[in-house]
C-alpha cells in the first residue's frame, strides 16, 4: 500500500501528494488573495485604449506581467497596456441605453468636493451596455468632481456615453511607447497559437481517395 | 472548456428566492432582457439571477482549470516540438479562460478565493468529463478536438446570454477555442490517417471517451430540473438535448470520414425527424461520477489542493507588499 497518490502522470507522482487527506480546507488566518487590477489594452496605434478585464496581483508591476500574458499573448500587435488598481477608479452611475450620462452632470457636483491640487485625470466612456469602456482622453482638474465637469465640457459633444470611469494619472501604470515596443515584437512569430496554422483539408481528401481505391 | 448539465437549484428553492422581489424592479429587469440589452454588474438584479449566474460561471471556471489537467499531463510527452508548443499554448489558454471566468463571477460578489475553496472542498462542481484519465496521447487529442468542440457548442450559446461580463469573457474565449478545435482536429487526423498502430490508438481513445462525451451535455431535458425562468432571463440559452444534437450533427460525420467508428450501434440520424438517435447514456454512472466516485475525482482535487497549499507561502510573502489594500469586487 502506498502512502502517496498514484497517478498516470509522472509529474504528479513526483509531487508526493498524500493519498488521503481530510475534507476540510487548510485553515487560514485571513484571506490571502491578491487585490484586483483593471487592465486596458491598446491593440493598434490608431485604436483607443480599451478595458479588457482584470488580474489579481500583489503589486502593479506583477499586475502588468499577468496582464501581458492574459490579454496580449496572441494577435498580430499590441502597442500598450495600462493597469489600474480597481479601487483607484471612480465610477459614475450607469444610465439607460439612449441616455447620456453627461446630461446628468452639472456644475453643482463640484460643491464641497475634496480638492487636492491640479492633476491630470484620464476619462473612459462606455458607449453601450455589453461593450467595454474605452479611453476618451484626459482633463486637468483639482478633484474628481471637477474632472467630471471638465469631461462634460470636453467630450459631451461626442457620441452619448452611458457611464464614465475617471482615474488620476498617477494611479496608472503605463507600459507603452518606444521604450517598451520590443515587448510585443515577437507576436507575429507565434503562428502556432493561431487556428490558421492547422490546415488539414488536403490530408483528409487524400485519405478518402485512398480509402475508395482500397 | 466545460460541459452543459450544470446543476441548477430545484424549483422549490427558486420560488422561495423569487417571492419577495420588488415586482416593479423585476418587471424592468425582465423588460431589459426582453429588449436584448445586457445586464451590467451595478444594475439591479433578482437574487435568484445572481445566485444561478454565480453558480454557472463558477462551474464553468472550475471546468477550465480542472480540464487543463488531463491535457497538461501530455505536454512533457507530446510527440515533437511543434505539438509541445501547441499543447502548451492550448493549456495556457484554458487556464486563462478560468481566470476570465472567475473575474466575471467576481463582479457578482463572490470572491475568487471563495470559489477555489468551494472547488477544493467539493462544494461546487466542474465538468464531469475531466474525471476520466488520459492513458495515451490519443486521449489528449480526443479532448483537444471533440471535448473542446462540445464546449464550443455550449459557449457559443451562452455568449448570447444576458449578463455583460460573462458574454464578454465568452467572446474572448470562443475566439481562442477556434485554435483549440483546429489543433485538435489536426492531431486526430494525423493519427487516424497514419500507421495501423496509430489508427488503433486513436480508435481506442474514441471508444473510451464516447460515453463521457455523451454525458458531457448533461441529462436529457425530459429528466432534468425545469429551468423556464432561467431561459426567460437568458441564463440558460440552449437545452442539454439541443446542445447534444448540435454536437452530433456537426461532428459524427467528421469522425466517420476519418474511418473511425463510434461505439454505439444505435447511433444514426433519423432522416425524417432530422434528429440523431442513440443508446440512452448511463445516467446512473454520470451521477455516481459527479458525486465523487469517478476514476480521477480524487486526483484532480488533490492536485488543485496541493497547488493551493504549497503556494500559500508565496502569496503570504507577496501580500506583505499590499498591506492596507482591501480586496473589492472587480468592475466589469
Ligand atoms: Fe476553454
Ligand atoms: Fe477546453
Ligand atoms: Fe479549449
Amino acid at each position: 500500500m502506498s502512502d502517496f497518490l498514484k497517478s498516470l502522470d509522472p509529474r504528479i507522482n513526483r509531487l508526493s501528494i498524500p493519498a488521503e487527506f481530510g475534507s476540510s480546507f487548510p485553515e487560514k488566518d485571513e484571506k490571502d488573495q491578491f487585490i484586483t487590477y483593471e487592465v486596458f489594452v491598446q491593440p493598434k496605434e490608431n485604436k483607443a485604449m480599451q478595458h479588457e478585464g482584470i488580474v489579481h496581483a500583489p503589486t502593479e508591476e506583477m499586475a502588468f506581467l499577468f496582464a501581458k500574458e492574459q490579454f496580449s499573448r496572441r494577435g498580430m500587435s499590441c502597442v500598450g497596456i495600462w493597469v489600474i488598481k480597481t479601487t483607484a477608479i471612480q465610477v459614475s452611475p450607469i444610465t439607460e441605453n439612449g441616455e447620456d450620462i453627461y446630461d446628468y452632470i452639472n456644475k453643482e457636483i463640484m460643491e464641497g468636493a475634496e480638492e487636492n491640487g491640479l492633476s491630470t485625470y484620464q476619462v473612459f466612456q462606455l458607449a453601450k451596455r455589453g461593450k467595454q469602456h474605452s479611453l476618451s482622453g484626459s482633463v486637468e482638474a483639482n478633484s474628481f468632481e471637477e474632472a467630471l465637469w471638465n469631461a462634460k465640457n470636453t467630450f459631451a459633444d461626442d457620441k452619448p456615453a452611458l457611464n464614465l470611469w475617471i482615474v488620476k494619472e498617477e494611479d496608472i501604470l503605463k507600459i507603452e511607447g518606444d521604450e517598451f515596443a520590443d515587448i510585443w515584437n515577437t507576436l507575429p512569430d507565434k503562428k502556432y497559437r493561431d487556428a490558421m496554422d492547422y490546415k488539414a483539408t488536403e490530408k483528409i481528401k487524400k485519405f478518402k481517395e485512398e480509402q475508395q481505391k482500397a | 472548456m466545460y460541459g452543459g448539465g450544470q446543476v441548477f437549484e430545484p424549483s422549490s428553492t427558486n420560488n422561495e428566492l423569487l417571492k419577495d422581489e420588488d415586482p416593479k424592479k423585476l418587471a424592468e429587469f425582465e423588460a431589459r432582457i426582453a429588449r436584448g440589452e445586457k445586464i451590467e454588474p451595478k444594475d439591479w438584479m433578482p437574487k435568484l439571477y445572481r445566485k444561478q449566474l454565480i453558480r454557472m460561471i463558477e462551474q464553468h471556471a472550475h471546468s477550465e482549470i480542472i480540464g487543463s489537467l488531463p491535457e497538461g499531463t501530455w505536454i512533457t510527452r507530446a510527440p515533437g516540438f511543434k505539438r509541445k508548443l501547441a499543447l502548451m499554448a492550448k493549456v495556457q489558454d484554458e487556464v486563462g479562460h478560468a481566470q476570465l471566468l472567475y473575474g466575471a463571477a467576481e463582479t457578482l460578489g463572490k470572491s475568487r478565493e471563495q470559489m477555489i475553496e468551494d472547488l477544493i472542498t467539493g462544494k461546487s462542481k466542474y465538468s464531469n468529463i475531466f474525471n476520466y484519465p488520459t492513458f495515451t496521447w490519443a486521449d489528449s487529442c480526443f479532448i483537444s478536438w471533440l471535448v473542446d468542440a462540445g464546449a464550443i457548442v455550449n459557449q457559443l450559446a451562452n455568449a448570447r446570454g444576458s449578463y455583460g461580463p460573462y458574454c464578454r469573457a465568452l467572446d474572448r474565449i470562443c475566439a481562442e477555442e477556434s485554435f483549440h478545435l483546429k489543433y485538435g482536429h489536426h492531431c486526430v487526423i494525423h493519427l487516424a490517417t497514419g500507421t495501423p498502430k496509430q489508427r488503433q490508438m486513436m480508435q481506442e481513445a474514441v471508444n473510451r471517451w464516447w460515453a463521457p462525451m455523451m454525458h458531457f451535455f448533461g441529462p436529457s431535458d425530459k429528466i432534468s430540473t425545469h429551468t423556464e425562468i432561467l431561459t426567460k432571463w437568458k441564463v440558460k440559452m440552449a437545452t442539454n438535448d439541443e446542445c447534444r444534437q448540435q454536437f452530433l450533427d456537426m461532428y459524427v460525420p467528421k469522425i466517420w470520414e476519418l474511418g473511425l467508428t463510434i461505439p454505439d450501434e444505435n447511433l444514426k440520424k433519423n432522416e425524417e425527424t432530422g434528429e440523431w438517435e442513440f443508446t440512452e447514456p448511463d445516467w446512473e454512472e454520470f451521477k455516481r461520477v459527479i458525486n465523487g466516485d469517478g476514476p480521477c475525482n480524487k486526483e484532480r482535487l488533490a492536485v488543485r489542493r496541493t497547488a493551493e497549499e504549497r503556494g500559500a507561502w508565496v502569496r503570504r510573502a507577496l501580500a506583505a507588499k499590499t498591506k492596507g489594500d482591501k480586496y473589492v469586487a472587480p468592475m466589469a
